[in-house]
């Protein structure tokens, strides 16, 4: 088979996959969330009467794209979650799994299939509530982002749904049963967006670092670096390396891009590597 | 009815087993190092020719399903070797011998928003090929729920979809696992019809179960597994013979009653269970081999012309557990049906829970 019928193959299984998806009723809880965060988060930050916090400066569109990533985070990340937790899990009880696993394909291609539709049918909508979110703020603050300040909110975006699509895959592979699957998912999900912060803040404690000013330049060093072990975190660097210089990170964008770079092909890696042995 | 024939030379050896031996390994947790041996299946030698249906059964426990999924690639045999029309699968690589594979598995419990046409479709871009999935759904009945959603199909129409997956690109050997499971009775006779006209095209099919009445409706030959050992394996014939294990004939009338087996020629034992001669009476015939039509026929008419009068006559297959206290050499109540970690393990020599 040549490249290029097996990638167009890969295509169309992911296509496959992310219909089913699209077409599930988990994908009305994703919308909501998404019109929710993404949409309201946009309409609010861009409010020229809204005050979110006194340290907060909101100038321009991006600002407000840069704000919003926040709401992003926490329901797109949510939907991966929503729709992927049980990926592989519920195949292998039903038995499709087995189905799949046993069709002349190679086992790497069928894997790239899974990741690539989950990862397809989280981020579809969320780059559509995203264009949205923009013509809000357009509306708000009577300002439009640049293409390029879009397409550079965006880029992070598809990279942190799709650490989280293999994480969730993974750890779906893992799970024998359903009850496994969610309590992997949520927790995977709960450790790096709520705990997250406790742990740095753990770990600071513990090699000395002054944890009763969050503020101090020695705390925020160290929260950085400590993000570049988190997908969350390094999803909020990529971005704020996108702004001006005072609210940039102290990282330098080679280590972040570095970190994104080992989140896009270990999880993926170890997942693909999983595949290969999965039992039905 | 639309079947492909696999243009193959009928009763040629489609697939051939010898000496398989498959085992579970488990991870312990507290010794993340080390792998457990668990059950398994053990040197399995098995032939099956184009055109003709396997029989394989056995007990829950017994490795029916672990065989079928070492045939079909999903477990990796540790010893001996599997051939498809005499090629090492090894040798063929995955993709070329999974093109020679279809596989029923047990219960699919399809389920979702999906279609089985979409699902068709999904597997045929699996397999890379492009043929509409019309025809085969029409094969298995379910040309009237093509657009019909998985939620809302019943556990049969489930596992007509599961055929037809199997049956995608016209696999030269079909691994059918308790395929009669959740069919009604009408189902269960269309079912092994199309089994015996795929048969007849020159697949190659085996056919699992623990029922051993279902399968002699249909099976050229059967295998018995028993703690995932081969105890029995031949034609249906052969291994009645060999176990002693026939059908045997239940006869209920009134009237003159046969005092013995003698009139009914040799090795012919009979069980007089009501022996209320010149009123009702009731009792079983058994030989080794069972009776064929023509001699059943020989032995009602015996009896009527010698004054009795038959009400009732009913084949009496042996249970699962007869067979296999036959092919162990066991009590029915030792082979028993209790199924533990060990259920696979060794009437020949091996251990479970041995560490690596």
């Amino acid at each position: 088979m040549s490249r290029l019928s097996r990638e167009k193959r890969i295509l169309r299984l992911s296509w496959f996959e992310a219909r089913q998806h699209f077409k599930s009723p988990r994908m009305i809880a994703l919308i909501a969330l998404l019109v929710l965060f993404i949409g309201g988060g946009s309409w609010g930050l861009s409010d020229p009467s809204s005050q979110v916090t006194a340290q907060l400066q909101i100038d321009s569109a991006y600002e407000v794209l840069f704000l919003v990533s926040l709401f992003v985070l926490f329901s797109s990340t949510l939907g991966v979650v929503l729709l992927g937790f049980d990926g592989i899990s519920r195949k292998r009880l039903t038995g499709e799994l087995a189905i799949e696993l046993i069709q002349p394909i190679d086992r790497i291609d069928l894997a790239r299939s899974q990741l690539q539709g989950l990862w397809l049918a989280v981020f579809l909508p969320t780059a559509i509530a995203c264009a949205i979110g923009t013509m809000l703020i357009e509306a708000q603050m009577d300002d439009w982002p640049t293409i390029g300040e879009f397409v550079y909110f965006m880029i992070p975006t598809g990279l942190v749904i799709f650490w989280y699509a293999c994480i969730q895959l993974l750890a779906s592979s893992v799970a024998k049963d359903l009850g496994s699957s969610v309590t992997l998912g949520v927790g995977v999900w709960m450790l790096f967006t709520l705990v997250w912060l406790l742990i740095t803040a753990v770990l600071a404690a513990f090699i000395g670092v002054d944890v009763t000013d969050l503020e101090s330049v020695e705390y925020d060093h160290f929260s950085e670096m400590v993000d570049l072990f988190s997908p969350n975190g390094v999803y909020q660097l990529l971005l704020e390396d996108g702004l001006d210089n005072e609210s940039a990170p102290q990282l330098k964008t080679a280590y972040i891009w570095l970190a994104a770079i080992a989140w896009s092909v270990i999880p993926s890696a170890l997942f693909v590597r999983r595949f290969k042995t999965l039992k039905p | 009815m639309n079947i492909q024939s696999t243009g193959m030379e009928r009763g040629a050896a489609r697939l051939s087993l010898s000496g398989v031996t498959f085992r579970y390994r488990y991870r312990n947790w507290r010794q993340p190092l080390k792998t457990r041996l668990g059950a398994g299946i053990h040197d399995v030698d098995l032939e099956v020719n184009s055109g003709s249906i396997l029989g394989l059964i056995g007990p829950n426990g017994s490795g029916k399903t672990t065989l079928l999924h070492t045939i079909a690639g999903l477990n990796i045999h540790e010893k001996g070797d599997v051939k498809f029309s005499g090629q090492d699968r090894e040798i063929l690589g995955w993709t070329n011998a999974q093109r020679h594979i279809g596989l029923m598995p047990e219960r699919v419990n399809w389920s979702g928003s999906s279609t089985p046409r979409e699902i068709l479709a999904r597997i045929q871009t699996m397999r890379g090929e492009g043929d509409s999935p019309e025809n085969l759904l029409k094969t298995v009945g379910l040309s009237n729920r093509i657009n019909t959603p998985l939620d809302n199909m019943s556990q049969g129409m489930r596992q007509r979809l599961s055929l037809a997956c199997a049956l995608l690109g016209s696999p030269e050997i079909l691994l059918l696992d308790e395929p009669l499971n959740g069919l009604d009775p009408v189902a269960q006779a269309a079912f092994r019809r199309l089994l015996r006209e795929l048969a007849d095209a020159g697949t190659a099919i085996i056919v699992s179960s623990h029922n051993l009445h279902e399968m002699e409706l249909f099976v050229d030959s059967l295998a018995i597994l028993h703690r995932g050992q081969m105890v029995a394996y031949g034609t249906l014939d052969e291994v009645d013979r060999a176990l002693g294990c026939s059908p045997s004939l239940l006869i209920a009338g009134n009237g003159w009653c046969p005092p013995s087996s003698d009139s009914f020629g040799a090795g012919v034992s009979m069980e007089i269970m009501e022996p209320k001669p010149g009123e009702k009476w009731r009792f079983t015939l058994h030989r080794n081999i069972a009776f064929n039509s023509n001699e059943k026929h020989k032995i009602l008419t015996s009896i009527e012309n010698a004054g009795g009068e038959i009400c009732h006559l009913q084949t009496m297959f042996p249970s699962l557990e007869d067979v296999l206290a036959a092919a162990t050499g066991e009590s029915a109540e030792t082979v028993g049906l209790e199924v533990g970690n060990d259920a696979m393990l060794p009437i020949k020599k091996w251990e479970v829970g041995e560490d690596e």
